[in-house]
């Protein structure tokens, strides 16, 4: 038998360098959240309002509303929305077993992206209680919708006798996304001058629509989905095995795919439906973060949301700057970022391939 | 024990497992062997409970269709033929993932599986960057810290290995045939699919020959491999012969020079 001596050098643990990440992400999360409250058209100091509040005075009109109703709504969908689109990416790449994969990918967005265009261009064709009821809602509703319609869709499809084919939901995650990507067009078809605008800049992704009331309707399924999601790590580790090996080593398979899935439909449905097409955080982040810390999901969920949120927050703080007073839909700031990260990680798994 | 009844397994339209029995009992080796398309690999899918099928499998005792997935990995691990890692673990944490069922694993349970099979030098290695005998060694130390010693408070453990040498040098071949007849003789069960006729002579107890999906012979390794037997299961002449036993002097006549 080989001697134990051998183990001599105590290997140094990337869990527990993951682990302290957290606390160093937190930290740049605030700091960057507290940078993008002072960012902004109209000069409007936040140390400056809280000196003020620190001595009893109280906030100037404009104060008040750039900071309470404008910077501030928006930054905790910035937030929010990036934990929420990393975190997706990070679940879908466990369960697809692929660095590469993404809510994009497997038509979740897609079906989001249908249900809040449907929403703009027919919206004002629903009967008179209906638009009543729905009111502001209505794109984020509809754009919910369709993210869980196109998630259960999808589950069906690939689903049998309680298994999940990881490849056939891929091929059907890429029919459905050019299904519903048609309807999409036949929508904006439909449109009219006004809509086209909507639409254009629904699409583009941006931050810019936030409002606490916006932020109320999608604020507590993405916490529900991130909770839930941070319970999964042991189970994405172990299916980045496989799904046979992830059975043997003891974990609920299908239920924990069930739970990833849930996750993702929620958090994803409730980020697109609130901010547009925001791509590449997804991508980008959980990449990061597996180069900085290794690939243990028991972290990494956690981290991806912590450095989702701070990235996100970023990029709105340079889509707002760049072309200040007017502003950049963010998501062509992080598809800047992100694709090159994206090809990169493409041209290093070719390279790992060939050799 | 570790019992398989009637097992009728179906893939697309083809069965491939016909109405199938099969036991292994704790304390030995028992191989599984037969041509290529015989059905060992699917009736060991059939035991570890991977694949729905006809017929009843029992470990100890236990049908495992009512086991829950993390009382059978307590029970059982299985080393499958190839195994691909989506992500670049280490050799460490891949064997950590293995103990994923227990509450409390024990300390250095992964670095002494490691240890066990030669790798702890390269426990901070990414194992997509080991070559594929190592990686086929780290995924048995990621099975041998699963299931721990070889025998649990109440009943014996099992190590189901599908073709656990094929990617491996003589000497590692030897190793790994070694860890298994040692976990058999602690009072574990080994079951093993094997394509290597001598080293299952050499380290099996018992052999269930498959061919065509069922079983052509079961019984003691003297037993089942005989020149007939063997010649029947691979469709071509084959003469088994045997080693002297060692210290009788013995002379290859192919050493003659004239």
């Amino acid at each position: 038998m080989a001697s134990l001596i051998d183990v001599a050098p105590a290997p140094r643990s990337r869990l527990a360098r993951a682990r302290r990440l957290h606390l160093w992400l937190a930290l740049l999360m605030v700091v960057i959240g507290a940078l993008s409250l002072g960012a902004g058209a109209t000069g409007v100091d936040p140390l400056a309002a809280l000196w003020r509040l620190a001595r009893g005075l109280p906030l100037e009109r404009t104060e008040a509303v750039v900071l309470l109703d404008i910077r501030l709504p928006r930054l905790a969908m910035g937030l929010l929305v990036g934990a929420a689109l990393a975190v997706s990416g990070a679940l879908m790449q466990g369960l697809f077993r692929n660095p590469l994969a993404d809510p994009g990918i497997v038509g979740v967005s897609a079906g989001a992206g249908l249900g809040a265009i449907s929403a703009i261009v027919l919206g004002g064709a629903l009967p008179a209680g209906l638009a009543v009821l729905a009111g502001p809602h209505l794109v984020a509703l509809a754009a919910f919708a369709g993210a869980l319609a196109s998630t259960w869709a999808l589950y069906r499809i690939a689903t049998r006798q309680g298994r999940t084919s990881v490849s056939t939901m891929l091929l059907a995650g890429i029919a459905l996304g050019a299904l519903t990507g048609a309807l999409s067009g036949v929508m904006v078809y439909l449109a009219d001058d006004n809509q086209l605008r909507d639409l254009t800049f629904w699409g583009l992704g941006s931050l810019s629509g936030a409002s606490w009331s916006r932020l109320a309707a999608s604020a507590p399924i993405i916490f529900v989905a991130l909770a839930a999601a941070s319970t999964l790590g042991r189970a994405l580790n172990a299916l980045s095995l496989g799904e046979a090996t992830a059975a043997h080593i003891g974990i609920p398979v299908q239920s924990a795919k069930r739970r990833a899935i849930l996750c993702v439909a929620g958090a994803t449905g409730a980020a697109v439906a609130v901010s547009g097409g925001i791509g590449f955080i997804g991508i980008v982040v959980p990449h990061l973060l597996r180069l900085a810390s290794g690939p243990d999901h028991r972290a990494l969920l956690i981290n991806a949301g912590l450095l989702g949120a701070t990235l996100l927050v970023a990029a709105d703080m340079v889509a707002r700057s760049i072309v200040s007073p007017s502003e950049l839909p963010i998501g062509i700031v992080t598809a800047v970022l992100g694709a090159p990260v994206f090809l990169w990680i493409l041209l290093k798994r070719h390279g790992a391939d060939a050799c | 024990m570790l019992s398989a009844r009637n097992i009728t397994l179906t893939l697309g339209h083809n069965t491939v497992l016909h109405d199938t029995c099969f036991d292994a009992a704790p304390g030995e080796v028992t191989a599984i062997c037969g041509p290529n398309g015989s059905g060992k690999t699917s009736l060991l899918r059939c035991l570890s409970g991977d694949l729905p099928h006809g017929g009843r499998v029992t470990l100890n005792g236990e049908d495992i269709s009512t086991l829950e997935p993390w009382q059978l990995a307590a029970r059982r691990g299985v080393l499958p033929q190839a195994s691909q890692l989506a992500f670049p673990f280490t050799t460490l944490e891949l064997v950590e993932i293995g103990l994923s069922h227990a509450r409390a694993p024990a300390e250095g349970a992964a670095l002494r599986a490691l240890a066990r099979t030669g790798l702890a030098h390269h426990a901070e290695r990414p194992v997509n960057t080991l070559s594929g005998g190592q990686q086929q060694r780290a995924h048995l130390a990621r099975v041998l810290a699963q299931v721990g010693s070889p025998v649990g408070p109440d009943s014996p453990r099992w190590l189901l290995l599908d073709e656990p040498v094929s990617a491996l040098d003589i000497a590692h071949q030897l190793q790994v045939m070694q860890i298994a007849r040692d976990f058999a003789d602690a009072g574990g069960g080994v079951v093993a699919v094997m394509h290597d006729l001598n080293l299952t002579a050499m380290f099996a107890d018992s052999v269930t020959l498959m061919a065509g999906g069922r079983p052509l012979a079961s019984g003691t390794t003297a037993d089942v491999m005989t020149s007939d037997t063997l010649g029947k299961a691979y469709g071509c002449t084959l003469r088994v012969g045997s080693a002297p036993p060692p210290g009788t002097p013995f002379v290859l006549p192919q050493t003659a020079t004239a």
